[in-house]
């Protein structure tokens, strides 16, 4: 009887360490499991995730997106340069860095940062979801910030949201994500823009807010 | 503490009720103050520096005082201490609602706020430092070695904040410091201060053996480790490397039996230490359970702190989901939640010198609400955790991610509203209790067991109420 039990506890040991071992098992079937999952999502496909997104290189130091001078040139370039202080195209590079700067703050300001990450860990299933894993970068914290790592995704990872979606879509988005995403839980954030002759603009840290959100690439800056 | 409970618990059922299908605009147009993300971060600061570290702070200077209560050294460093810390958290809160948060989880306060804070921290340090020295016994010396080592590692947590805001450090040296450095220094700020107030509670009278302050210290310092290396495995860019991960895995599970062996140990203690005080000793009382409720809390924390260094799959699952919101609520508000309340059902009716709560019904509904309603919390937030990982990885589009979360949000909702309403009544106790004119609550003092220290206060009360002429 005394023998018969030990060889039930050794059994019973046994199923637990092979359910364990299951448990953490990931192998190739569950990679490809993943990649088939991948093309029936709605999730934007891996092709695009991994594309290097077009810049254009300032007359100063950093490479601004692409999205950064439709904004100025093209969506609202009464309203950036009402805000915004843009004398030659030398300057430029400076107004960039200075959007960005603001726009950071505004994030942090609102909390954004709950309910969005903007950290791709690498080796795991958030790459195939949200593109090139994240590196943090030995940039000074005094100048760049503290790091934004994030929590948890009540909302989307946004670290690579440069380039995925136009400014305007950003701007409706922010406005009242529900005009856009129905059901979305995402609150609004109308203080972020003004009425100017009858139209809604977005005011200088709304402008910033987008800067900063088309900069993300690779984490935030 | 009971102001900033229910400050903390507006802030969080306003941004909860915001959630659940936009309920929050019908009640209130959507504006800056009032938005989900600042109250979020009002909420944790109020519950971390208003809840927490005020009842434990008072518990300790109760602990320290002279047992008459009369004149002790340091009381105006402690009175500085308190107002700077509650001047400091409410600067801080409405900063944070008006626009001027920075991006540290829990610490998301303005960066002006730090100064202030280390300053009322070292001010309450200084009064429990000399409240203790006007009190050299044996009671004082089991408790006053907690009291140093949280006030120290608090120092380091403000010192270490400061140095990364002011500090021209690299970023991603910075994440490193601030996750596993500050995750190891809060398990040696906030496990002695609960140890230390479980003692004060038990009156010192816990008997040695399992339970003595050797196996505590060494418990404390084994959840500093792990709690550097979870904290770094957990939140870091990349998986442990090798060579940490047979270290972490032996410290984490040598913990871990320490943790059950402590959690066996302490209901024991805790049984006869009710045998000492009660006659008959109750089969449990109200701060027994809440006591055992933290203890509880914190086995079930320190099995998942084990499964976190079990394996990077577990946490790949469940990082940046709401398991994480559920893990930070079981160890604040299950764990140390739990052990301020049972602080203060003790403390309060003693300090009015009432012999009970004025309403014990009252008492036992904020009991059953406030875990009921934690536990629920917390599983549902699990729960929640586990399902958005699963159908994350199973690719499903983001909105059935957020949509399945739904049910669980709202479960967190109508806990949470018991929680707060627990918190009413036991308000409503506290200001019962106060009234100080009910002659049937009064402490029948024939009953007393004679004790020096309890002789001095009864004749300091009498001195003081004009009854010795």
């Amino acid at each position: 009887m005394n023998a018969l039990g030990k060889l039930l506890f050794l059994l019973l040991v046994f199923l637990l360490q092979a359910g364990i071992a299951l448990l953490l098992w990931d192998g190739d079937t569950r990679r490809l499991e993943r990649t088939r999952a991948v093309v029936r999502s709605e999730a934007v496909l891996r092709d695009i995730l991994f594309w290097e997104k077009p810049t254009r290189v300032l007359p100063d130091d950093p490479m601004a997106p692409l999205e950064f001078f439709d904004l100025i040139e093209r969506d609202y370039p009464a309203a950036f340069a009402r805000h915004f202080d843009i004398p030659t195209t030398e300057g430029l590079a400076g107004v960039y860095v200075e959007a960005r700067d603001l726009g950071r703050s505004v994030y942090v300001r609102e909390g954004c940062f709950h309910c969005h990450t903007t950290h791709v860990r690498p080796d795991t299933a958030d790459v195939d979801r949200w593109g090139p894993p994240s590196r943090l970068r030995p940039v000074d914290v005094r100048r760049a910030g503290v790091p934004l790592l994030g929590l948890r995704r009540v909302g989307p990872d946004l670290a690579n949201e440069a380039g995925r979606r136009s400014n305007d879509w950003q701007a409706a988005h922010l406005f009242r994500p529900q005009s856009i995403l129905k059901g979305s839980v995402m609150p609004g954030y109308p203080w972020l823009f003004e009425q100017v002759d009858g139209r809604t603009e977005p005011t200088r840290e709304g402008l910033a807010l987008i800067v900063f959100l088309q900069s993300l690439e690779g984490g935030a800056p | 503490m009971i102001f900033w409970i229910i400050v903390g618990l507006v802030a969080a059922l306003s941004y909860a009720v915001q959630f659940v299908e936009g309920w929050g605009e019908v009640l209130i147009p959507p504006n800056a103050v009032h938005s989900v993300g600042r109250l979020r971060m009002a909420h944790s600061s109020v519950m971390i520096f208003g809840v927490v570290v005020n009842a434990f702070l008072g518990a300790l200077s109760a602990a320290c005082s002279p047992p008459d209560r009369g004149e002790a050294s340091g009381r105006g460093a402690g009175f500085l201490g308190f107002w700077i810390l509650q001047f400091a958290l409410l600067g801080g809160v409405l900063g944070v609602l008006y626009g001027e948060a920075r991006a540290i989880p829990f610490f998301e306060l303005p960066v002006w706020a730090n100064g202030f804070l280390l300053a009322g921290w070292l001010f309450a340090m200084g009064s429990v430092i000399g409240a203790a020295d006007s009190r050299e016994d044996e009671y004082v010396r089991g408790v006053f070695p907690w009291a140093a080592v949280a006030f120290l590692s608090g120092l380091g947590i403000l010192a270490g904040e400061s140095a990364v805001q002011f500090l021209a450090l690299p970023q991603d040296f910075a994440i490193r410091w601030i996750v596993a450095f500050q995750s190891g220094l809060f398990h040696l700020l906030l496990i002695p201060l609960g140890l230390g107030a479980t003692q004060y509670i038990m009156r010192y009278r816990l008997p040695h053996g399992v339970w003595n302050r050797w196996w505590q210290g060494l418990l404390a310092l084994l959840m500093a480790g792990s709690g550097v290396l979870a904290g770094r495995e957990f939140f870091e860019l990349e998986p442990l490397p090798p060579a940490l991960t047979l270290p972490s895995f032996v410290l984490s599970s040598i913990y871990f039996g320490l943790l059950l062996l402590l959690t066996a140990g302490f209901a024991l203690a805790l049984r006869n230490a009710m045998e000492e005080r009660l006659e008959p000793p109750p089969w449990m009382s109200r701060s027994m359970i809440w006591f055992t409720a933290g203890w509880a809390a914190l086995a079930v924390y320190g099995v998942q702190r084990f499964t976190i260094l079990l394996g990077p799959d577990f946490v790949t699952s469940v990082q940046f989901t709401d398991w994480v919101v559920g893990h930070h609520h079981l160890i604040l508000m299950l764990g140390l939640g739990a052990w301020s309340f049972g602080l203060l059902d003790e403390l309060w009716p003693e300090l009015r010198r009432c012999e009970r709560w004025r309403m014990p019904l009252l008492a036992d509904l904020h009991l059953i609400l406030t875990l009921g309603g934690g536990w629920a919390m917390v599983m549902s937030l699990f729960v929640a955790g586990w399902a958005q990982s699963g159908l994350a990885r199973a690719m499903a589009p983001w909105s059935e991610v957020v949509g399945q979360s739904g049910p669980f949000w709202m479960v967190r909702l109508v806990s949470g509203s018991a929680i707060a309403l627990g918190q009413v009544f036991l308000l409503l106790n506290i200001i019962a209790t106060r009234d100080r004119t009910l002659p049937e609550l009064r402490k029948p003092r024939s009953e007393t067991p004679v004790d020096p220290d309890d002789l001095t206060r009864d004749l300091l009360d009498a001195e003081s109420e004009g009854l010795l002429r």
